[in-house]
């Protein structure tokens, strides 16, 4: 089976760079631009692996973890969290809500790839 | 108000912040100005201005880029690998310019946390036509640092003001 990976981010530059970022590898790539739109597509599409933005209008990653957390359906998905605030206390709380690991922006693209290939096989497309 | 030798130096914070956007995420490097006096303080018409706010119990303000359009092209096709002259370019470099200026308004939150100011950011806004202050409004501090990047001159202020301590 191809791992999904569900991007979620406000920023559309973001959404582009990730799928940039992983389009040399055998996965495919789902998005959502707030943590609503992104919630109804994790419910519909069960990805292997969320990376969510921390900071969002209309429901931010905070919100959309602890509905994930009710969820059982989600609520054992690895999600990598992204985050400008590198704040002790916004990690703290990312923490409790049991992320799997966090990124914080701006992230060298190798960083994000390392933490992701801890969670799911990344594979080159050319390598299969 | 907190005493002036107290607070955080804020063009030190901003220099270090913007550089390290600049070096992480689209792998360039920047030279700090040393005098920002001879920049004009109005947008220019290929200018984008972009700015996110800093909320905090011992202080409040801002942060403001101002990125000539060309080096904001530039970023997006370095980040995304897409073309400007696609049909949602301006669209593209708006959010891209929100970005950036929300990447540097993180970085400089989680320093002025590290000096004892913990604060939140706000959601980016972007604008065309946004000026840079000239005069500071009553126990708001002003700090600008201008930058040169790949032949680019790139402007970012912080604006803050300290609650009692």
């Amino acid at each position: 089976m191809t791992p999904r990976i569900l991007s979620i981010d406000d920023s559309k530059t973001i959404r582009l760079l990730l799928a940039r970022l992983f389009r040399p590898f055998a996965c495919e790539l789902l998005e959502a631009a707030n943590g609503e739109e992104g919630l109804a597509v994790a419910s519909r599409e069960n990805p292997d692996l969320i990376i969510l933005d921390y900071n969002m209008p209309v429901m931010d990653g905070i919100a959309m973890l602890r509905k994930m957390r009710e969820d059982p359906g989600l609520k054992r998905t690895p999600v990598i969290m992204l985050t400008a605030d590198s704040g002790l206390q916004s990690l703290a709380t990312v923490a409790r809500l049991g992320v799997r690991d966090y990124v914080t922006k701006p992230f060298r693209e190798e960083e994000l790839l390392g933490k992701v290939g801890r969670i799911i096989p990344l594979i080159s497309r050319a390598n299969p | 108000m907190t005493p002036a030798s107290h607070q955080p130096d804020l063009r030190r914070i901003g220099a270090s912040a913007f550089t390290e956007v600049l070096d992480t995420l689209l792998s360039l490097s920047a030279t700090v100005q040393e005098s920002a006096d001879d920049r004009p303080v109005s947008a220019a018409p290929d200018e984008i201005s972009s700015s996110v706010l800093l909320t905090g119990q011992r202080l409040s303000g801002s942060v403001h880029l101002r990125l000539p359009q060309t080096f904001v092209a530039c970023s997006v096709r370095r980040l995304t690998g897409l073309d400007v002259d696609a049909g949602n370019a301006h669209e593209l470099q708006d959010d891209a310019a929100g970005e950036l200026a929300n990447m540097v308004a993180g970085r400089v939150a989680s320093q002025l946390a590290a000096d004892g100011y913990p604060c939140k950011l706000g959601t980016p806004s972007v604008s065309h036509s946004a000026r840079l202050a000239t005069k500071n409004p009553n126990g708001v501090i002003n700090a600008r640092t201008d930058l040169i990047c790949e032949g680019h001159w790139l402007s970012l202020e912080i604006q803050c003001c300290y609650a009692d301590p």
